[in-house]
Order: structure tokens, then C-alpha cells, then sequence
């Protein structure tokens, strides 16, 4: 069975370290609700298991199947099974949705996918993820809505069918209805047995998709995990209790942590 | 419609006479083109050149316009890339000489490997050129650490009641879009290769039939030789 291990993970982002000493072990066909305060690291670890380089890891590892993850470029990583769905995906004018997709879908195999093959599974994950087909000849993420840019990198990961998605915020912007079709894409992909990490504010997606542990960030640690009631103990009593139960002192959020990525910022316009 | 592919014209002298039309295509996929074309344009004249670059080499093409009577106008749109170890200096100047005259001038370029690429623009206003309107905008992105960009737009402005603008750019590939690419497994020479492609496609729209389909094909895949 496939996993993905992180050891003693520092990470430093501008100079600044973030997370100092990640433990985290991820399974395959196993999803992990990766919950925190603001600025405490969430994000950070999923760009740097992706490879960011904005993301410095300075000591620590990281192995898929006990391969060496940090000695890959990003584009390895992604061939060799991971995928990141970004909270705030680039809009890149000028590349065409289809040729990117198709491009990404070539990277892993080794001749071309034919024209018709892919144009098939190309309709057909189109029309799972509610997307009209149309915008497969737009820009990529160019005027995309936020809803339909969280659909789109879903409608990705369908397409790239990673071992582990790492989901980051997918259900913020996202309608009633969007996270219905987005949770139930993720369903689908559970059951092929690939691994998610999800982070999400919201109780709701969790709801819907199940996760079997929940990891808690704090100070760019995982302070604790537990199974699924430790999401509802997040989203009725909020993080007090890790103060008083672990005697952890949770660090406030600083500006320099904000002012690297659009997450802390969206969401202290959130609260 | 004057169409020259990887001429060997050093110097060229046009005219555009009261009230006609003149277009302009140079396409060179073979050596970077050392020419000077000069343009005249009379009243209500028009001129429209284009320029897609993807040779390789070392050398200045200058195009050089006067809007003679009024209610001239031209415009000028170059794309390319300079790659390898090409040093590639492109002039483009537009002289409003008369009322009511119209210049554009747009000069998009990549520099890659060690590459180097100059953008030199130009647009005068001269006395008696009231209500006239001319604009530049220049932008060069620069693909690899030893690659050059350099972007020198000028404004010489000596009548009121004008409209002119300028712009120049010159900067790196932005960093969230390759790792965006990236991400999806995509090699970094097939990224570099969407990129370049998304960055120099607009030029397309104004070239026709097999030499568009050249252009094309040459932007999708020779632009990284």
C-alpha cells in the first residue's frame, strides 16, 4: 500500500520558518482533514510536499513509498503521484484549457494519448464536474469564477488520477450546489483508493466526504490527530481547548505569514 | 499587402498615398533581418506592418514612419523571441508631422537562453501635429537567468491638444504560472513551450493562410531550438 510520510518537516518561507518539525503519515485510500488556526502552517506543508519554490525545507523528509519526494522537481512529484488543488489556481491567459489538460495528461504516458480518447474523457469529465464543455477552448482559469476554478482543478485530478490529492480550501467560493458535485467527485476518488489531505475552514465538506483522521496544525507542528470527532470538536468549541487540554500555547497569527500567500489574508476578510 | 519572408532587403522606402491602404508582413524563421524600412504615408493613408521573429542572429531592424498629411495613421506590431545567443535590436519609430494623425506602436518579445532582446521606440509629436494620437507599449519577458531584456519607449511631445501614451515592461516569467504548470507533471520545456505559445500567439490574428500556419507551427514548436 502506498504512503506518503513526513518526517520532522522545517520549512521556511522568506526566511522565516513556519513549520518546524512536521510528523504526518498518510495512507493510501485514507483522507486526512488537515484543521488549524490561520498562519500556522496548513498550506505551507501542502506547497512544500508540491515542491514550491517559495518553499524552503530545511530540514526533514518527505517519501512517497520510501522514495525521496525533495530530490524531485514538481513536475516528478506530480508524475509520480501527487496533485495539488490550489486555493487560489493561476489564471494563465493565453494557454488553452485543452492543451494544457492535454499536455498534463501526455507528461505520464509514454506515447501521446490518441485525439479521440482523449476528447472522450475529456467530455466525460466535463460533464461530471457540471462544467460546460465549451470552456475547455478557454484560457486556463482566465474569467473562471471561483467556483469554477475549485471545479476545474477537481475536474484535474479526475483527469491526472493522482495516488495523493492534496486539497487546499476547494469548498471556499464554492455554491450549495458546486459542493455537492465537488464532494461527490472526491467521493468517487476515495473509492478508487486514492489518499486525499484536505484543509477546509467548513465542517460541511468534511461532513460529505468523510475523513478517517484529523490532523491538527498549531505552530507549525501537528499538535494532535484523532478520528472524525475532532472535526466537530473544532467547529463547536474552535481551538481553546488545545490551550487548556495540551497545555499548548497557540502563537497569533503574524503579518509576515499573511503577506506570502492570498490564504491568511482571504481569510481574515472571511471572519 | 507587401509580404516579405526572410528577405534579404537591407533597405526598404515605401509610400502610402492620399487615402490608400498599405500592409505589411515580415515573417523570419531563418537569420535575424538587418533592414531599415522607411514609410511615407499621405493624407488619410493608412499602414498597418507586423513583424513575427523567430530567427536566430545578430542585428537591428528599424522601421522608421512619417505621418505626412492628415489624418494618417500607422501601426506597427511586432512578436518574437531571441533565443540562443541571438542579440536582437528592434526600432521602431512613428513621427506625427501632421494634424490628426494616429500612431500605435506594440513590440512583444521573449528573451530566452542567452538570448538578448532591445526594444527602442519612438513617437514624436512634432509642432502643427495638433489633435493627434499616438501610444507604444512595450514588453519583453525574460525567460532564462542569462537572458537580456531592455525596453527604451520615448515620447517627444511638441504640440498641445494630443493624446500619447506610453508603456514598457520587462520582467520574468511569472513564477506562480510555470509552478501552476509544473504541478500538473508538465516538463519544463513543454511549459516554457505553452508559455511562450500563450505570450506570441496574439500576433497570429494578423497573418492569413500558410504563412499564419507556419507561424504557428514554428511558435509551437520550433521556439525552443
Amino acid at each position: 500500500m502506498a504512503e506518503l510520510r513526513v518526517e520532522n518537516l522545517h520549512v521556511s518561507v522568506q526566511g522565516k520558518e513556519i513549520l518546524r518539525g512536521v510528523n504526518l503519515t498518510m495512507n493510501e485510500g485514507e483522507t486526512i482533514a488537515l484543521v488549524g488556526p490561520n498562519g500556522h502552517g496548513k498550506s505551507t506543508l501542502l506547497f512544500a510536499i508540491m515542491g514550491h519554490p517559495n518553499y524552503v525545507v530545511t530540514e526533514g523528509s518527505i517519501t512517497l513509498d520510501g522514495k525521496d519526494v525533495l530530490s524531485l522537481s514538481v513536475d516528478e512529484r506530480s508524475r509520480l503521484g501527487l496533485f495539488l488543488a490550489m486555493q487560489s489556481p493561476s489564471e494563465i491567459p493565453g494557454v488553452n484549457s485543452a492543451d494544457f489538460l492535454k499536455a498534463a495528461m501526455n507528461a505520464r504516458r509514454e506515447k501521446p494519448i490518441p485525439l479521440y480518447a482523449f476528447f472522450s474523457s475529456l467530455q466525460k469529465a466535463y460533464r461530471e464536474m457540471g462544467i460546460p464543455f465549451e470552456m475547455s477552448n478557454r484560457n486556463l482559469n482566465e474569467g473562471f469564477s471561483g467556483g469554477e476554478k475549485k471545479k476545474n482543478e477537481i475536474l484535474q485530478l479526475k483527469l491526472l488520477e493522482p495516488r495523493f490529492a492534496l486539497l487546499d480550501e476547494i469548498d471556499s467560493g464554492l455554491d450549495v450546489d458546486a459542493i455537492g458535485v465537488v464532494s461527490n467527485a472526491i467521493k468517487e476518488e476515495q473509492k478508487k483508493g486514492r489518499g486525499f489531505l484536505v484543509i477546509s475552514h467548513y465542517a460541511r465538506l468534511y461532513d460529505l466526504i468523510e475523513p478517517s483522521r484529523v490532523a491538527v496544525m498549531v505552530n507549525g507542528r501537528i499538535a494532535v490527530e484523532g478520528g472524525p470527532e475532532l472535526a466537530k470538536k473544532i467547529d463547536t468549541q474552535g481551538y481553546e481547548w488545545i490551550k487548556t487540554e495540551l497545555g499548548i500555547e497557540i502563537e497569533k497569527e503574524k503579518a509576515s505569514v499573511t503577506s506570502i500567500g492570498v490564504c491568511g489574508v482571504k481569510e481574515a476578510i472571511k471572519k | 499587402m507587401l509580404t516579405l519572408v526572410d528577405s534579404e532587403i537591407r533597405d526598404l522606402e515605401l509610400e502610402v498615398k492620399e487615402g490608400e491602404k498599405l500592409d505589411v508582413r515580415l515573417a523570419s524563421f531563418k537569420a535575424f533581418p538587418n533592414v531599415r524600412i522607411h514609410v511615407k504615408i499621405q493624407k488619410n493613408g493608412i499602414f498597418d506592418g507586423c513583424f513575427a521573429d523567430f530567427s536566430l542572429g545578430e542585428g537591428k531592424a528599424v522601421i522608421e514612419v512619417e505621418l505626412l498629411g492628415e489624418g494618417a495613421k500607422a501601426s506597427w506590431h511586432y512578436a518574437g523571441i531571441s533565443s540562443r545567443d541571438s542579440q536582437k535590436t528592434v526600432s521602431a519609430s512613428i513621427t506625427h508631422k501632421a494634424p490628426n494623425t494616429f500612431g500605435r506602436i506594440y513590440q512583444y518579445g521573449i528573451a530566452m537562453d542567452e538570448g538578448r532582446l532591445s526594444f527602442f521606440g519612438a513617437s514624436e509629436i512634432e509642432k502643427g501635429a495638433y489633435a493627434s494620437d499616438t501610444a507604444q507599449k512595450e514588453k519583453i519577458i525574460v525567460f532564462d537567468a542569462g537572458a537580456v531584456g531592455k525596453c527604451s519607449p520615448a515620447l517627444n511631445i511638441d504640440e498641445n491638444d494630443v493624446v500619447a501614451s506610453h508603456s514598457a515592461v520587462v520582467g520574468k516569467l511569472p513564477e506562480e504560472h510555470m509552478f501552476y504548470l509544473l504541478s500538473r507533471g508538465i516538463e519544463k520545456p513543454v511549459a516554457k513551450r505553452l508559455l511562450v505559445l500563450s505570450y506570441l500567439r496574439p500576433v497570429l490574428e494578423h497573418f492569413e493562410g500558410d504563412l499564419a500556419e507556419r507561424i504557428s507551427a514554428q511558435i509551437e514548436e520550433g521556439s525552443l531550438r
